[in-house]
């Protein structure tokens, strides 16, 4: 099977710029995404059973490159990192349609898309629903197991089962595995191997479904939740205030 | 404003809806369900036919805000037709209301801050956490049937292993576990819960260190819950926590005083949690249940 994973590079604290109402990405460490990476060994462990290519997908500023290519030393054959000033300051659905136009003129014959359920950053968890119209393939998301042709998925109560007809976009679940493996052979070769980037010249994505002017949701204002003091602490007769309060309450 | 909620197993969202307008109607997944306007002509498995539900309903009725429950299904079909139709989706949002003449959703964040999110296209899509049933059959209603079509099969439900409901969302009382606490102390709290007959829930990290499974964590990866009393051990009180408490009483017990959930709290005890368990377990010898 081709299989493909969307990565995203984050940053590892996260911090708000209250003046642009963004996530703070200048000056913090940038690591890859861990929900992906959890997807990644699912890319992985799949590879080994069907062969195939393994190709990781990503937009980001250019100096992301070099985080991104940890990904060989998990055995991606490929790192395709997409990079343009026009990108930037997108939201999900301006990144899926850049991906989606990536994956499609890059990676060509693909059968699984793969990525994790959300990002640490944006946690929005829509781009894997968002990825699968514009490619025009099913999805399904909460991936905890993919065994040939039948993919297993948790709900807020069940497991559930499908038989999926790939090309497909899944994204996994944090359970299902403990983070990606790294491979030995890849790792000795991971040195060699240079992350593909492209522009949007190379790539001939729609400008106005791009970046800023491709994003169709806006962040109005930071709100800081108010705490105010509590001025009552009981410091003492913890267990006589807890059971009384218990006791009015009718608990006791 | 016309709404339409689009629900599946938890109803919770409706509320909302009613407060914001008056004009709103029930979109069940569930082609069984009686208390809805719409419904699909069979059960919805994937978001392929879920999407589709939900197109031909926004066709029908044009509405100018659709709220998605924060449920599996729904949250997929509600990508799937968002990226379709280019559509901005607000979502993780926990509060939705009117401010500078748009719908805004709360979206909690970092450092005690939220995100007020709007959306630039029409209709507003918004996925609302809001994961309780409530009572909506006074609305008396029938509910049109939506032709769905054949499945294109890309994607069939083949097998369904049967979970359990998770025991929080119904719990009246919930002891909730977080980074403050030993883990040498938690068969105390949990021999403090089952005294008082209470469900326990914990924190993102407790989960994440593996101490209690996920399904115990609550908020905003975790899931919302609505006991009568919150008792809060070692819980600092980070809103992406307290996001999901939706409490009538909060106890709070941290040796921090600054503890954002102090302010939150009914009963603020400011002491250790190993001192205040020590104390409690004296107490309650005085009762018997």
């Amino acid at each position: 099977m081709n299989i493909v994973v969307t990565v995203k590079a984050v940053p590892e604290t996260l911090k708000f710029d209250r003046e642009t109402k963004r996530i703070e990405r200048s000056g913090v460490k940038t690591i890859l995404n861990p929900l992906d990476l959890i997807a990644s060994e699912e890319a992985r462990k799949l590879r080994v059973k069907t062969g195939g290519t393994l190709t990781a997908v990503s937009m980001a500023p250019p100096d992301k490159g070099e985080v991104l290519k940890e990904l060989f030393k998990y055995g991606f054959d490929r790192v395709i990192l997409l990079s343009d000033r026009i990108f930037g300051g997108a939201d999900t659905l301006a990144t899926a349609y850049v991906l989606s136009a990536g994956i499609r003129k890059f990676v060509k014959d693909f059968d699984v898309i793969f990525q994790g359920d959300y990002s640490l950053d944006g946690s929005t968890g829509q781009l894997g629903g968002e990825l699968a119209a514009m490619l025009g393939i099913p999805y399904l998301s909460h991936v905890v197991k993919i065994q040939g042709n039948i993919v297993s998925r948790l709900t807020e109560l069940n497991v559930e089962e499908f038989s999926v007809k790939f090309p497909a976009v899944l994204s996994v679940e944090s359970r299902a595995n403990n983070g990606v493996t790294t491979d030995l052979f890849a790792l000795l070769k991971s040195e060699d191997k240079e992350v593909e980037t492209y522009t949007n010249n190379e790539l001939g994505a729609d400008v106005d479904r791009c970046g800023l002017s491709g994003s169709k949701t806006t962040v109005l204002s930071l709100v800081q939740n108010e705490i105010e003091a509590n001025s009552n602490l009981v410091k003492e007769n913890a267990g006589k205030e807890v059971v009384e309060f218990l006791s009015k309450a009718g608990v006791l | 404003m016309k709404t339409v909620c689009f629900i599946n197993k938890y109803n919770g969202i409706v509320k909302t809806a009613e407060k914001l307008s008056s004009d709103f109607f029930i979109a069940s997944f569930d082609s069984n369900e009686e208390n809805a306007n719409f419904i699909p002509d069979k059960i919805i498995e994937s978001s392929t036919a879920g999407s589709l539900f939900v197109e031909k309903v926004v066709d029908n009725i044009n509405p100018d805000l659709v709220i998605f429950s924060d449920e599996t299904l729904v949250r997929e079909a509600a990508s799937v037709f968002g990226g379709r139709k280019n559509l901005g989706i607000i979502s993780h949002s926990n509060e939705l209301y009117r401010k500078y003449g748009k719908i805004v959703g709360r979206v909690p964040g970092w450092e005690n801050l939220s995100a007020e999110v709007s959306s630039l296209t029409l209709p507003y899509l918004i996925i609302l956490k809001g994961e309780e049933k409530i009572n909506i059959s006074e609305h008396n209603m029938v509910p049109k049937k939506i032709f769905i079509g054949e499945n294109e099969e890309k994607l069939t439900l083949v097998k369904i292993h049967k979970g359990n409901e998770n025991p929080l969302r119904a719990a009246r009382i919930i002891v909730g576990i977080g980074r403050g606490v030993n883990v040498n102390l938690i068969p105390d709290i949990k021999a403090f819960a089952n005294r008082i007959k209470a469900e326990i829930g914990c924190t993102r990290p407790v989960a994440d260190m593996g101490i209690l499974p996920n399904f115990r964590m609550i908020g905003d990866s975790g899931i919302n819950v609505h006991p009568d009393i919150y008792i809060a051990f070692g819980v600092s009180g980070a809103i992406q926590h307290l996001s999901g408490v939706n409490a009538k009483y909060i106890i709070a017990v941290n040796k921090d005083p600054k503890a954002p959930i102090f302010s939150e709290a009914a009963l603020a005890i400011n002491t250790s949690v190993e001192d205040a368990l020590t104390d409690i377990k004296k107490w309650l010898k005085n009762f018997s249940l």
